[in-house]
């Protein structure tokens, strides 16, 4: 009996060649990476020791945690509005579509792909050596990552907007300002609120770990506890953190409906 | 009647939305009075900042940069290796958390618990309470870069499946298709595309993230990064953040490039 073939020959061919190279790279970068797996494994076996200890739990200091905790929950949202203002004027000035000058719009996007590439926590890390501590480096380091964010997101929002609307706006004699409160807010809150929504869990994530720099919050209290070797405390905060985490994705999604 | 109904309803809604907005509202201004801070002061401290900024940090100073290639070559491998193993791992543990592919619930609900766990603890917690368990090493960096995709990646991974799955599968079972076959011939090269997107996307995050993950002493940029940064020595610092800014830009570029060629 002649079966047919479901893949061509030649695909087949391209395919195995895909599949070796693949193959060879993952095999080579771990090779060159020189992984101490002895070391790990010999560390797994006794990793059931360490977890053991974890399974205590210490809420003697919940007063402590609860309010660095506010502390970091404050941290990601005044720095997500202070973001969002700042984006959305950025955007504004940035987008192609409704910029005021072509180079500005060319010189926006550049200089937020910059912003971009750098990680939130190597930001926070510079704005706290240039300012020291507190809760104002904190809100100004994570200003940096969330206007990266928005202002791309923002953008590109904008830039979808259809011509016409641009067009018909301006041919009624629009200015500027009229232009982004009659013709750009109405088409892209929707999409604006989807990114801010985005953002928060972000922001979040980033104020927590911001603290395991020494930048406050309830990171600081994990990376002391870590030091301390105190168990129950660790697990404590592990719990916390998720728990945090959970319910203000949930929300983030009760809030996107209602609104 | 009917008309009356629904004019109720839009009432409901926008009552429902104004005390959302109004609670949010309360929320913002209380994390300012919290913090102390009024919402002025940092936009205002924005120019001092960057003048400060670059007073400290420029020039850079690029003496040490032979050096620092091994760290740039180590940041890509271990961005690498990452992106390998959380995409294979992911696309079993989607295919476990579909609903359209996995019919056992219990399982599924099991699998999809784990992994919003995973996906809702910060990778450097994560990283922190790894190099506690198992000390510092590379292998450390490793797990933690794979556990910061791993989550996203696999819900991904699950919601293309889910929307790939139903009519195109139930045609492919209609012929008698065994489950390996529907795997091979009706998963695999419907998914392939949204598969690699996915994928290269989380390799880009993933040389973001092992540039972080020196911070917790697992190698790559950041480390080094952190470390110039406690000396003070702040143009050695700059230098090496330059030098991350053009290799995230790099691969950025390349990838898009690849993503294209693919496709």
């Amino acid at each position: 009996m002649n079966r047919i073939p479901l893949v061509k020959p030649k695909d087949k061919i391209r395919n195995l060649v895909i599949w070796i190279v693949a193959i060879l790279l993952f095999g080579i970068s771990a090779s060159l990476l020189d992984l101490d797996m002895g070391t790990f494994l010999s560390r797994l076996g006794q990793s059931g020791e360490v977890i053991r200890h974890f399974l205590t739990l210490d809420i003697s200091d919940i007063g402590t945690i609860l309010s660095e905790l506010e502390l970091s929950l404050s941290m990601a949202v005044a720095s997500l509005i202070l973001g969002a203002i700042l984006s959305f004027t950025v955007a504004c000035l940035g987008a192609d579509n409704i910029a005021p000058a072509h180079f500005l719009s060319v010189g926006i996007k550049a200089v937020i792909s910059i912003i971009r590439a750098i990680p939130a926590l190597v930001w926070i890390l510079m704005i706290v050596a240039s300012l020291g501590f507190g809760p104002l480096s904190g809100v100004i380091g994570m200003m940096f990552p969330t206007v990266g964010y928005l202002t791309k997101s923002f953008i590109s929002s904008i830039e979808e907007i259809p011509v016409q609307v641009i067009e018909t706006m301006r041919s009624t004699g629009a200015n500027w300002f009229q232009l982004i409160q009659e013709g750009i807010l109405p088409n892209v809150s929707k999409s604006f609120l989807n990114w801010l929504a985005i953002r928060v869990e972000g922001n979040v994530a980033e104020s927590i770990s911001l603290g395991m720099v020494g930048a406050g919050g309830i990171g600081t209290l994990l990376t002391r506890a870590i030091g301390g070797y105190q168990y129950g405390k660790i697990t404590f905060i592990f719990l916390v953190i998720f728990g945090t985490m959970f319910t203000i994705e949930m929300l983030v999604t009760r809030v996107k409906r209602a609104i | 009647m009917d008309n009356l109904g629904s004019i109720a309803l839009a009432h409901q809604k926008s009552l429902k939305k104004r005390v959302t907005v109004a609670l949010l509202s309360v929320i913002g201004i209380y994390s300012f009075v919290y913090l102390q801070v009024d919402p002025i002061t940092p936009l205002l401290t924005l120019p001092n900042v960057f003048l400060f900024f670059g007073e400290i940090f420029f020039p850079p100073n690029f003496n040490g940069f032979s050096s620092y290639i091994a760290l740039i070559v180590q940041t890509l491998l271990f961005a690498v290796v990452g992106t390998y193993i959380s995409a294979v791992l992911s696309f079993v543990f989607g295919l476990l958390m579909a609903e359209s592919i996995n019919p056992i619930a219990p399982l599924r609900i099991a699998v999809r618990f784990i992994v919003s766990f995973i996906r809702n603890i910060p990778i450097l917690v994560w990283a922190s309470l790894l190099v506690y368990i198992f000390g510092i090493g590379n292998m450390v960096g490793l797990i933690a870069l794979i556990l910061a995709t791993f989550g996203f990646l696999t819900r991904s991974y699950a919601e293309e499946m889910n929307n790939i799955a139903d009519s195109k599968l139930e045609a492919l079972k209609a012929t008698g298709a065994t489950p390996a076959q529907l795997l091979v011939h009706g998963i695999i090269p419907a998914f392939f595309p949204s598969w690699i997107n996915w994928t290269f996307f989380s390799f880009e995050i993933n040389i973001r993230a092992s540039s972080i993950l020196g911070m917790v002493g697992a190698g790559g940029i950041g480390i080094m990064i952190q470390t110039n940064i406690r000396l003070f020595k702040y143009q050695e610092a700059m230098a090496l953040i330059i030098i991350l800014v053009i290799l995230v830009l790099l691969t950025e570029f390349c990838v898009n490039k690849l993503r294209k060629w693919i496709l």
